[in-house]
């Protein structure tokens, strides 16, 4: 089943459809949600938060335009959207972030605060700095950490060994921190 | 300069993601969280669940032909060929050995699915399946002649029930070790373990992938086929479960010529609310699994012999070759429930077998492979024996006859709950019931299934002594419903109590959702119901009728 039957599903078949779209993309979505916000919500928040991010893709399902990115790739961003809300709200006093002056181990660093947020302009480097990466480290970098697969899943996906994928993560983060001027602190 | 990451991907957009989001990715979430998402999702569109509504179909060889005939030519897969030539049921003395192997003869499905493209051919040679135990014999031929000796399917396997509910899960698949197999044609099995009865499992083929970095590059092919399942005969346990405060209780007990399931209870018997009703499992909440004693476990022979291990044999995953019991699992689901799974090596006669003994009790056994009539035009049963096989088991041998129907109702403002029909040996009862709206409005969300909320279903249980029973058996799991009509629907429950019942007690609150928030309007609609069958027989129903609790004026 391609995007267009999907939604066309959604469409005619309501239920039918949430059905398929449940079966096709909770887990994508989940994993999203989790990586954003574990840690900071619980199991029974990041349940309520995917449930709610499926429900406004099927109530919008009118709104969504398949010529500006296939249907997973406007998934991934409504979750990752949904994901921000959650984690804000969850914990308001406290963020968990992924430092790149500060990758160690598990490249969780949670003592951040307001004032180190990056302005728009800087993130939109981050982000062109990781695609010029190139493959397979610059998806590598995005399966991780924006679609929370484990190094597992993605040395599945990609023909690589766990050991590799990590590697290769780590590699990338440092490059990145070279790149945009970071300091290990 | 601080640059943290997770920051700048929150700026990503669709335009940045929408190159990334077309690999192929791999993403797992645990059963229980989907069930969950599944059902808040589908409580917040007010939509029907179609997978609640999913009818029980016959699973017999003949039927399973029929419908696997159905599945194929409706496939829009390119199925080519159906591997009639060859019996794929010889691949299974492979993994059992021939000893027993004409007891599972029958009921190994073969002459499966053939499905290729220019570059693979994927070929579903046989199947085997006791609803909890499933085996899967497949092939994978590179039809350009290349090599498969470095490869491996890049294969994902998924299953579909025949009920919805909780379901563990569990499945992996391996090289088969056969002289069948040549450079370029090699032979798999799947294992799949499943916590609910399997209704079809779909095979799908990505490519081949490496078997290391050093081996040749990954061939991409789509191919994909869904077989539906059938089952061999199966054995269920008798419950005698008599210590009302036990911390466990047994559930269902199966055993197959390939493997024991058992499923384990927590009593959920806690102390009476206000209205003198217990609180089912539908309170939700998670219940530790510590405190579950391991058991030691048996299979008891009529001649005598015993075959198990004790309980300190048992670890999870451990392999048990040296008694020819083999992947042994006991796992906690979320409702703090568990079971424990123990798949055998190679082929136990069950005619053979008279009890399992769990612990110090003995479970006598007896077949539940119900013998049913085909259906004249369509598999599709009706609502009551759909209900049956879902809270009973697929296996479960067939007593809807003996239910009885009508007779016992209670009126609240908004609904009226109704008992339809009922069978009872005292310890174990199959009760139906239907909640309608009463002034013949939509019911919309199912105020049972949601019950979560709301406090629910209650179920109380009284010996002759007017004693209260521990019980078990009622959860989420066994209790189903389809939307029969748009104003009413139609429940399904098993309740298993530890001692025999002289009656049952069955609650629900009268409730009425709106957009944001659930009212109780009365604390119970209750239907108290004598578990006598031959009394439940006579024309004198209104003896048993009780007015619901606290009722208000309409």
């Amino acid at each position: 089943m391609n995007d267009h039957t999907l939604v066309k599903l959604i469409k005619t078949k309501p239920n039918i459809g949430l059905s398929e779209l449940l079966d096709r993309y909770a887990a994508l979505i989940y994993s999203i949600v989790s990586a954003r916000a574990l840690g900071t919500a619980t199991c029974e928040d990041i349940e309520e938060c995917v449930s709610s991010v499926i429900f406004e893709i099927y109530k919008n399902v009118e709104k969504i335009d398949l010529k500006r990115g296939g249907f997973k790739a406007y998934v991934s961003v409504a979750a990752r959207r949904s994901a921000i809300d959650l984690f804000w709200k969850s914990q308001k006093n406290r963020k968990k972030v992924i430092p790149i002056d500060d990758y160690a181990g598990d490249l969780v660093e949670d003592s951040l605060t307001e004032d180190i947020v990056l302005e728009a302009e800087e993130k939109r480097q981050l982000i062109k700095a990781i695609f010029e990466l190139g493959e397979p480290d610059s998806q590598i970098l995005f399966r991780k950490y924006f679609y929370g697969q484990k190094s597992k899943e993605i040395a599945k996906d990609i023909g690589l060994t766990s050991a590799a994928v990590d590697m290769r993560a780590f590699r990338s983060l440092k490059k990145l921190r070279d790149k945009m001027g970071g300091t290990k602190q | 300069m601080n640059i943290f990451l997770h920051s700048a991907l929150d700026k990503m957009d669709i335009a940045d993601i929408s190159e990334i989001a077309k690999n192929k990715m791999t993403f797992n979430l645990p059963d229980d969280a989907l069930y969950t998402i599944r059902s808040m999702v589908f409580k917040k569109t007010g939509l029907l669940d179609p997978r609640v509504n999913t009818a029980y179909r016959k699973t017999g060889r003949t039927a399973f032909k029929i419908l696997l005939a159905a599945v194929l030519l409706a496939s829009l897969l390119a199925v080519t060929a159906i591997a009639a030539a060859l019996s794929g049921g010889r691949f299974f003395h492979t993994i059992f050995g021939s000893g027993g192997y004409d007891i599972i003869d029958d009921y190994i499905m073969t002459d499966l699915a053939v499905t290729e493209n220019e570059q693979l051919r994927l070929t579903v040679e046989s199947a085997l399946s006791d609803g909890h135990f499933s085996y899967i014999v497949f092939s994978v031929e590179r039809l350009d002649g290349g090599s498969m000796s470095r490869l491996t399917p890049d294969m994902e396997i998924k299953t579909a029930y025949l009920q919805q509910g909780y379901s563990v899960r569990g499945m992996y698949f391996e090289r088969l070790e056969t002289e069948e197999n040549t450079d370029s044609l090699v032979y798999y099995i799947a294992y799949i373990k499943t916590g609910l009865d399997l209704k079809t499992v779909d095979l799908n083929l990505y490519g081949l992938k490496p078997l290391s970095s050093e081996d040749p590059n990954e061939m991409k092919s789509y191919l994909s086929v869904s077989i539906p399942v059938g089952y061999c005969p199966v054995k269920a346990g008798e419950h005698m479960n008599t210590d009302a405060y036990a911390n466990e209780f047994i559930g269902n007990i199966s055993l197959s010529p390939f493997g024991l399931w058992i499923d384990l209870y927590r009593n959920q018997n806690k102390p009476a609310d206000e209205n003198g009703m217990y609180r089912s499992q539908l309170e939700g909440g998670t219940v530790s699994y510590d405190g579950l004693p391991q058991r030691d476990i048996f299979l008891c022979y009529k001649n005598g012999k015993t075959v198990g291990a004790a309980a300190d044999q048992f670890s999870d995953m451990e392999y048990m070759h040296s008694i020819g019991w083999t992947n042994v699992t006991r796992l906690p689901n979320k409702n703090g429930n568990s079971y424990i799974s123990i798949r055998f090596d190679h082929i136990a006669d069950i005619d053979k077998v008279k009890s399992v003994r769990i612990g110090t009790t003995e479970y006598m056994l007896s077949y539940s492979d119900p013998v049913r009539e085909e259906s004249s035009e369509t598999d599709i049963i009706d609502p009551y024996e759909s209900l049956y096989h879902m809270i009973f088991g697929a296996n479960a041998p067939l007593q809807i006859e003996d239910y009885i129907a009508e007779g016992i109702n209670a009126e609240g403002r908004q609904f009226e709950l109704s008992l339809e029909k009922i069978w009872t040996d005292k310890t174990t009862t199959g009760i139906y019931f239907r909640i309608s709206s009463r002034d013949g409005s939509d019911i919309g969300i199912n105020p049972i299934l949601f019950a979560s909320e709301l406090g629910g279903l209650s179920i109380n249980a009284k010996d002759k002594n007017e004693n209260e029973l521990a019980w078990s058996g009622v959860n989420t799991g066994y209790i189903r419903c389809s939307q029969s009509s748009p104003d009413s629907y139609l429940f399904g429950i098993k309740i298993q109590t530890a001692a025999a019942a002289e009656h049952i007690t069955v609650g629900i609150s009268d409730t009425r959702s709106t957009e944001s928030e659930y009212i109780r309007y009365v604390p119970y609609l209750t239907l108290s119901i004598p578990l006598d069958m031959d009394k439940l027989k006579e024309d004198a129903y209104a003896g048993f009728i009780e007015t619901p609790v606290g009722m208000p004026e309409a």
